[in-house]
């Protein structure tokens, strides 16, 4: 077979973290047609009970896959095949399809399909996300029977026993949970996103996988060396010996460091010298929260509120935003969450129609986004206050106005959350009238006013992302100047600093959910400037806690004096690595003292396949 | 009254509310034709302009009767009362869901 294709990456999404490498196995994606034929009178019979014996054979199927994993099954993937098995039970679905044979003198694949065909409309039409994407499952359901019907033999995922990669264009959820009974090493797929059904299962029975390819099936042939980086999201098509070599090595990294960092997945967060610092997780789906325990995070320390918004042609109403919040607030106990209100706006919303107004910003960074856009929209707003508000009398959380640059915001932000909490007062309803107040501080004028807009709220929070970008005026994403964009730029430390200083004088925390947060480099510094709280990916949360541990405040204080004194990134970025490498070489190990065993998971030359 | 030796037809019907996060979602859906196929009573589940047989998931979930949402269930037969209050309760109880 001529290699089409050598050293090809493919950029998908990582829907389950891992790196394998294996020889492909192409699922055909291609379904076959539909044959349509017209019955006599005398032939329907004989086709109902063709479609009922199919029926049969695809209900038996799939009830032996939902006993055989029953137990082992993380609760929400086996609820996806229990809902399936239910569908393909439906007595009246095939009722119909029975009627369309014995009515319009069909064959059964034909009236398969039309059936789906009613139904998938009558689910497109909801409104209900989550209730309209169950058309999918259904047509899921029905393409199994119509498998059956056409004679296409699916390859029983369980009985694959060789080591390989499955290709697919789309996986169902139950077939995922198949290949935990396999060989199979991990799959990727040209559809799918990190949230789909499949990419959870994946997740949850820790297959690792890459989704959204797009044209994986398209390119890649049966037998074609894969190297499958679902940490990155990357898949790399007959790679050389070198691409090879390298991914080797950082799979056997990556597996070590997560079989160290094991020992690191719960709290306490504390250094060597007794301090503790919360490490919390940032947050971007709700349902990821099940995850959480799992990196040992403290808490929620930024529920971006945004995902609220996307993918819809409305925007939330306040029950909604309540049911969010308080699915939220009990998930995370006995920790606490913190809510960032809406910071949409800019280039994520360009020509967003329901939002009107500037829909195309010269400057979006610098535009109508976040607590400006929600204070121009007070009914957008109120809706998303009442809504944390009324979550609050739920568990612990707290509210956190992003992009304030000015005192004049954080007051009208607060009388607006005033006014909303008097309105359920008079209504009756229960919040929380403690609920902690805070603000980001991401905009270089309002880390400059940090003393005085520290008498206003109960908690600053460091945005360290957008902060760098404004004190240092680099466009992140503009590939000429993101070699500028350095958190450790000596302005971007005095601004951290001043920060933290005029929240502890006024007696109130001070935290950071930037990028920064989860960069060991960089968490020396920031234990030394004394922040209370880290907020960063969960995954990450491990490797800090360790380095955290081998840390010593006394040490770190003084060091932050010094590196104050320095005048380049370079300078900086030297003294600590200096330090690391000196000092706290222990703190920052990775390597457990045995090298995992990787043979036979990584086939990456050709030559190491039999086949 | 008797007409011609046959009973009347009982009929009977009441609103609900959907009060469970998902709302009638398969698992949802799969429970409320369980129970409703105990009944010898037709059975149909209205939303607006939509209906559906009680005895069919998949009609059922068409609804896109989502939480907060309002559903009428009406059944004719002989058993239509013991039918629609016990599935009036199903629906309060989240279908036995947690949230």
């Amino acid at each position: 077979m001529a290699e089409t294709h050598r050293n090809l990456i493919l950029k998908g999404m990582a829907a389950s973290e891992g790196i394998v490498a294996g020889p492909a196995f192409v699922m055909t994606s291609v379904r076959l047609p539909i044959p349509r034929r017209l019955l006599t009178e005398e032939q329907a019979p004989e086709e109902i009970e063709r479609l009922r014996a199919a029926l049969r054979e695809a209900v038996s199927e799939l009830e032996e896959v939902k006993k055989e994993f029953g137990d082992r099954f993380a609760k929400e993937a086996f609820y996806i095949i229990d809902a399936h098995s239910l569908l393909i039970q439906d007595q009246a679905l095939w009722a119909e399809v029975e009627q369309k044979i014995r009515e319009g003198r069909i064959n059964a694949e034909w009236a398969v399909r039309k059936t789906i065909d009613e139904w998938l409309k009558a689910f497109a039409s909801l409104k209900d996300d989550y209730l309209r994407e169950r058309g999918h499952d259904v047509e899921l359901v029905c393409e199994r029977v119509l498998d059956k019907l056409v004679g296409h033999q699916e390859k029983d995922l369980r009985k694959i026993q060789e080591p390989v990669i499955l290709v697919a264009h789309d996986l169902r959820p139950d077939q995922t949970a198949q290949m935990f009974f396999s060989k199979v090493l991990g799959f990727v797929t040209d559809t799918g996103s990190r949230t789909s059904h499949t990419a959870i299962v994946a997740r949850s029975l820790e297959i690792p996988a890459v989704v959204g390819l797009e044209q994986v099936t398209r390119v890649v042939e049966d037998g074609d060396v894969i190297i499958l980086d679902g940490v990155e999201g990357n898949v790399i098509v007959n790679p050389d010996d070198d691409l090879c070599s390298s991914y080797l090595q950082k799979k056997a990294e990556w597996e070590s460091v997560n079989k160290l960092l094991e020992e690191y997945a719960t709290p306490p967060s504390v250094t060597q010298d007794g301090r503790c610092i919360q490490l919390c997780a940032n947050l971007e789906i709700l349902d990821e929260i099940h995850f959480l325990p799992k990196y040992g995070a403290e808490g929620v320390g930024l529920y971006r509120t945004e995902y609220l918004y996307l993918n819809r042609a409305d925007l939330p109403n306040e029950d909604e935003h309540f049911e969010n919040y308080r699915r939220l607030a009990e998930a995370v106990a006995p920790y606490q969450a913190t809510i960032r209100t809406f910071d949409l706006g800019g280039d994520q919303f360009v020509g967003e129609p329901r939002l009107g107004g500037a829909t195309e910003e010269i400057n979006p960074a610098l535009g109508l986004r976040a607590i400006r856009f929600c204070l121009r929209r007070p009914e957008v707003f109120k809706a998303q206050l009442r809504g944390i508000l009324r979550a609050s009398a739920y568990g612990k959380i707290r509210i956190m106005f992003p992009l304030i640059s000015d005192l004049n915001e954080v007051l009208a932000a607060k009388r607006m959350l005033q006014e909303s909490m008097s309105e359920l007062d008079r209504e009756g309803i229960k919040f929380d009238p403690e609920l902690l107040i805070g603000i980001m501080i991401e905009v270089p004028s309002a880390a400059l006013l940090a003393e005085r807009l520290a008498e206003e709220v109960d908690f600053f929070s460091i945005g360290t992302n957008d902060l760098i970008q404004y004190v240092l005026a680099i466009d992140r994403v503009n590939e000429y100047v993101s070699y500028l964009y350095q958190p450790l730029h000596p302005a971007v430390l005095w601004m951290i600093k001043r920060t933290v200083e005029a929240g502890h004088r006024a007696g109130i925390e001070v935290a950071m959910c930037g990028e920064m947060a989860g960069d060991p480099l960089l968490l020396p510094v920031l234990i030394g400037m004394g922040m209370d709280q880290l907020s960063m990916p969960a995954r990450l949360i491990p490797k800090v806690r360790k380095v955290m541990r081998g840390l010593r405040v006394s040490e770190l204080t003084p060091m932050v004096e010094e590196l104050l004194k320095l005048s380049t990134v370079e300078d900086i970025r030297n003294r600590i690595k200096g330090l690391i490498e000196k000092d706290w070489a222990e703190a920052y190990r990775m390597e457990p003292g045995k090298k995992p065993d990787l043979a036979g998971v990584f086939l990456c030359q050709k030559s190491d396949q039999t086949q | 009254m008797r007409l011609f030796g046959r009973p009347a037809l009982k009929e009977a019907e009441a609103v609900v509310r959907i009060c469970n996060r998902l709302g009638m979602h398969a698992r949802a859906a799969g429970k409320f034709r369980s129970l409703a196929a105990q009944y010898k009573c037709t059975i149909k589940v209205i939303r607006g302009r939509m209906e559906a047989d009680a005895k069919s998931i998949l009609g059922l979930m068409a609804l896109g009767a989502c939480k907060d949402c309002e559903l009428l269930i009406r059944a004719a037969g002989e058993d239509a009362e013991e039918a629609v209050s016990a599935l009036a309760a199903l629906v309060e109880n989240k279908f036995g869901e947690e949230e």
